[in-house]
């Protein structure tokens, strides 16, 4: 480490300090954490530390200036991941909203169990580097066929090749819904368009737990209504249960 | 079609999709991303998110009801398809012995490099 003045970590993800002062960080031993390069990785000024050169005992008991962690801490910053050939996310655009977020999670496990805050912020980076991950290898898939575009039938693929096969089967079946329902908007709907155009479909804190969509066909007779279950236990064959079953009398007038 | 009304998401995402489009964009070089494919990784994020917390919650013994860093930390390390999380999650330490670490290794370091200068000279004078 640099003698004397200030520790950079390089690289370094999450960090916490602790009430009791034991400085507990999480760091990568990649190479030498010289920290001299001017990049500090996670750490902005915010979470720059002091580290007692004189080693053992007494630095162990630093505890971190972290600066506000208002917003889930993941605020300004430099980017995490410079991906090669592509321009850095801004800080806020790399990830997916916590508060989405931690609601999923909050609704997977027991009602009265609580989240730490560095828990939910580690979820929302694992979210991230997921998504990228399958990303990658659904577009690699996708050159190597010469196709341009990435499509549904890509990203599973991608599933299952990266261990996730057990998602597979789920996604497949949303898949048929959503082509299903775009089908029907197709056909010339007169409900407002949440297909095609509208991509920005906006979080939503105050939803019940189920998701419910409502089809209602150009003969406004067919209403199709999924309700399932907000959590699909993976390990498992999919637990979607449908409210009613599908029904379609002539979608096409 | 579904409604997009006040409260109801619609095609039951509850995840932004122009952000993970954003990300999917940064990820990969790739020319167009087809809309079907940003709603199923949607739909996997979801999927994920649900097996991760409800397997980090797992690890909790029964006493606690908190979700926390080391959970996800241990859940990340046992399983085979979750490696790709391991520099996203490292296992935390503390400062001591992370210190430790460092001297270790550039103690390594300097004996290695002294190895090396004193086979050069060898070689040298032979």
């Amino acid at each position: 480490m640099d003698g004397g003045g200030e520790g950079q970590m390089d690289q370094g993800t999450d960090h916490t300090a602790d009430e009791s002062g034991t400085l507990s960080m999480a760091v990568h031993l990649e190479g030498t954490p010289q920290g001299g390069d001017g990049t500090q990785g996670l750490l902005t000024n915010d979470y720059s530390y002091v580290l007692d050169d004189s080693a053992t005992g007494a630095s162990a008991n630093d505890s971190i200036a972290s600066g506000g962690d208002e917003d889930g801490g993941h605020k300004d910053g430099d980017s995490l991941r410079e991906h090669v050939g592509v321009e850095p996310l801004q800080e806020q655009d790399r990830f997916l909203p916590i508060a989405n977020v931690s609601r999923i999670m909050k609704n997977s496990i027991p009602k009265m169990a609580k989240i730490a805050k560095d828990a939910k912020e580690c979820v929302q980076e694992c979210v991230s580097e997921f998504i990228s991950f399958i990303t990658s290898e659904a577009s690699d898939r996708c050159h190597q066929e010469k196709r341009k575009t990435i499509n549904g039938e890509d990203i599973l693929f991608a599933m299952s090749t990266l261990g996730f096969d057990s998602y597979v089967e789920p996604l497949k079946l949303y898949l048929q819904k959503y082509r299903e329902s775009m089908k029907g908007e197709k056909g010339g709907m007169n409900t407002s368009t949440t297909g095609a155009g509208d991509e920005s479909l906006a979080s939503d804190l105050g939803a019940d737990e189920s998701f419910t969509a409502n089809i209602i066909s150009t003969d406004g007779q067919t209403t199709m209504t999924y309700t399932y279950p907000t959590q699909v236990q993976v390990g498992r064959i999919p637990v979607l249960e449908m409210g009613q079953q599908l029904q379609f009398t002539g979608m096409s007038s | 079609m579904a409604e997009k009304s006040g409260t109801k998401p619609a095609k039951g995402v509850v995840l932004p999709m122009a952000r993970i489009k954003t990300i999917m964009r940064s990820s990969a070089e790739i020319t167009n991303i087809g809309q079907e494919s940003v709603y199923l990784v949607a739909k996997a994020t979801e999927l994920f998110i649900q097996h991760l917390a409800t397997e980090a919650f797992k690890q909790d013994p029964e006493t606690t009801d908190t979700l926390a860093y080391g959970d996800l930390a241990e859940v990340v390390n046992d399983a085979d398809n979750l490696q790709f999380l391991a520099d996203v999650i490292p296992k935390k330490i503390v400062v001591r012995d992370y210190l430790r670490m460092v001297r270790q290794q550039e103690e390594e370091k300097e004996r290695a490099k002294q190895q090396s200068q004193q086979e050069e000279r060898e070689d040298t004078d032979s």
